[in-house]
């Protein structure tokens, strides 16, 4: 009993993120797609508990899961700590691109039918309890040539 | 045991078996003169058995039966093949003979009906019409019986079988197990038909309960099959035999003699088949290997932590079937799964919060979205319980839904103030 709880635990550890293409095919009277970046303090995990990042874990997959159960979940994406920046003249830098002390930590696109809606998901993004902010960025469709 | 009883058990058991091996020796575009073989063999036992007495042994008397039939076919077609052909084209190559392999043995069936299995299920036809082409060919109803179980006419079953055999036999298939880099995505296909017939057979509104039975237990015996052999045993294959197991151990305590549900929290836990839920985990532990998660993995574990009813871990319990429904939903939304989702999510985070995240999904045409509304205003506004309730009765269509509400409607009336430990009680449909 106790393996099966064990490997459950890991299921879920082992899977913060998916991407959606059913929800994707769903209604199309929203046709609108929105990003949402997640800008946080380059805080590493190592840092906090085992506890702490389980419960960091459900509060994301809870609001992940009020979007993708309205249908309206694209896709999201955790983004890892493996980064380089590339500048001109091959130049490298070897880590996240940070401004104002913060880097993008992770992503989501929804369907949305207005920017106002689509702030509306938002506000309740996990990333504000650790002082950190959501950037929402209209998707451009490329027109269809018929 | 009559002999009746004995050559329906037998056609249970051998039909599909049979009939396997024989569209295996004829090619995928000959099911129909292989139907032909495997009912008119038994016609034979039927008649025979009757003036000689029942044999020794039955099973090897049909296989010797269905051999010779089929060598006989065989033969007018060597005649057609080698005689006719080459008369009418004139050609002077004669020799079209070969030698036939009609392999009976335990080894030879299995891979027979593997092979049988991904030729049917296959995206060529419409999927119910896989369904129906499983259940005759790899599980042998009969067309009244398929009928039966999707309430529709033998006419419509037959219509539904010609056009899947037309079709199939315009794809021009090789009747193989698909390898490498195909297995994952024709596989996908099998478990897809394999989950919907299981469905068929839990959520039927058919009456018959034997008949829902049969399906779910066809469904798992199509997935046992798939984990018999080395190539097709994926954890998802096991993934979805162990969901199937959990599903089927409620079986019997999730009606009651007239047909109506009884909720998952009302139901007897007496009545729960261990073993079924032993082989569940048994499963589960096999499904729980490399590296992708499918969605019967989570379903399976949700109908894991179903099975767990200690008071001391409720807690724990919703929280991770909470979990497990915001990853479900992450791969493949679904209406039930929203709404299972919203009512885990009350069990963790109360009703209040839950009932804000139900009016979100406005799922407006579906009974069960006003049912689970209905659950989350009791005790907390019984008006808006009741109206939603209400809504929920109008839209509901099986009997045993709407009896049910019917039940929550009148118990609200006459009881208001409810204690917090009834309220628990009462859940949406899930399971």
């Amino acid at each position: 009993m106790k393996t099966i709880a064990k490997l459950i635990t890991v299921v879920i550890v082992g899977l913060f993120t998916f991407s959606s293409l059913a929800a994707a095919e769903l209604d199309n009277d929203q046709p609108k797609k929105y990003m949402l970046l997640f800008r946080s303090e380059n805080i590493d995990h190592y840092k906090l508990t085992p506890e702490q990042i389980q419960e960091s874990i459900k509060q994301w997959q809870t609001w992940i899961g009020g979007i993708a159960a309205q249908g309206k979940l694209v896709s999201t994406h955790q983004i890892g700590s493996e980064a380089a920046v590339l500048l001109p003249n091959d130049k490298v830098e070897k880590k996240p691109y940070e401004a104002l002390n913060q880097i993008v930590g992770g992503y989501m696109i929804l369907k949305a039918s207005s920017m106002k809606e689509a702030m509306e998901f938002a506000k309740e993004c996990p990333v504000f309890q650790i002082g950190g902010n959501v950037e929402i960025r209209d998707i451009m469709e490329v027109p269809e040539n018929n | 045991m009559s002999q009746n009883e004995l050559i329906s058990d037998l056609f249970r058991t051998e039909f599909r078996k049979i009939i396997a091996v024989l569209i295996k020796t004829f090619g995928i575009d000959q099911i129909k003169t292989a139907e032909d073989i495997v009912s008119d063999t038994f016609l034979v036992a039927t008649k025979t058995w009757q003036t000689t007495g029942i044999p020794n042994n039955p099973k090897a008397w049909l296989y010797k039966v269905a051999k010779n039939k089929t060598l006989d076919v065989q033969k007018r077609n060597d005649i057609y093949r080698n005689k006719v052909v080459p008369d009418v084209l004139n050609s002077s190559k004669t020799d079209f003979s070969y030698e036939i392999d009609i392999d009976l043995s335990k080894k030879g069936i299995l891979d027979s009906q593997l092979k049988t299995i991904f030729a049917i299920c296959n995206k060529t036809i419409p999927e119910n019409a896989q369904i129906a082409l499983a259940l005759r060919i790899l599980c042998g109803f009969g067309v009244e019986e398929i009928a039966n179980a999707f309430l529709v006419s033998k006419d419509t079953i037959n219509k539904r079988l010609f056009r899947a055999k037309e079709k199939l036999r315009a794809a021009d298939l090789d009747l193989k197990i698909p390898k490498d880099s195909e297995l994952e995505e024709r596989l996908n296909t099998v478990l897809k038909i394999i989950y919907l017939l299981f469905n068929e057979g839990y959520y039927s509104q058919c009456k018959k309960s034997s008949l829902r039975k049969d399906l779910c237990y066809e469904a798992v015996r199509l997935n046992y099959l798939l984990t018999n052999c080395e190539t097709t045993n994926k954890p998802s294959v096991n993934a979805l035999l162990s969901l199937m197991c959990f599903h089927t151990s409620r079986f019997e305590a999730r009606m009651d003699q007239d047909g109506e549900f009884i909720l998952y929290e009302d139901q007897d836990i007496a009545l729960w088949d261990t073993s079924l839920i032993e082989k569940g985990r048994y499963y589960l532990r096999k499904a729980c290997t490399g590296d992708k998660v499918s969605k019967y993995h989570l379903e399976a574990a949700i109908g894991y932590w179903h099975t767990i009813r200690d008071k001391d871990k409720t807690q724990e319990k919703w929280d991770q079937i909470l979990q497990l429904y915001n990853q479900l939903l992450q791969i493949e939304y679904s209406t039930v799964a929203a709404l299972n989702r919203t009512y885990a999510l009350s069990k963790v985070k109360g009703k209040r919060t839950a009932i804000k995240e139900a009016e979100k999904l406005k799922l407006s045409n579906n009974h069960l979205y006003y049912s689970l509304l209905g659950d989350l205003y009791e005790g907390i506004d019984e008006l808006e319980a009741k109206r939603n309730y209400k809504l929920a009765l109008r839209l509901a269509r099986i009997k045993a839904d709407k009896s049910l509400l019917s039940k929550k409607i009148d118990n609200l009336m006459v009881s208001t103030p409810e204690k917090e430990e009834n309220l628990e009680k009462k859940g949406v449909k899930s399971f």
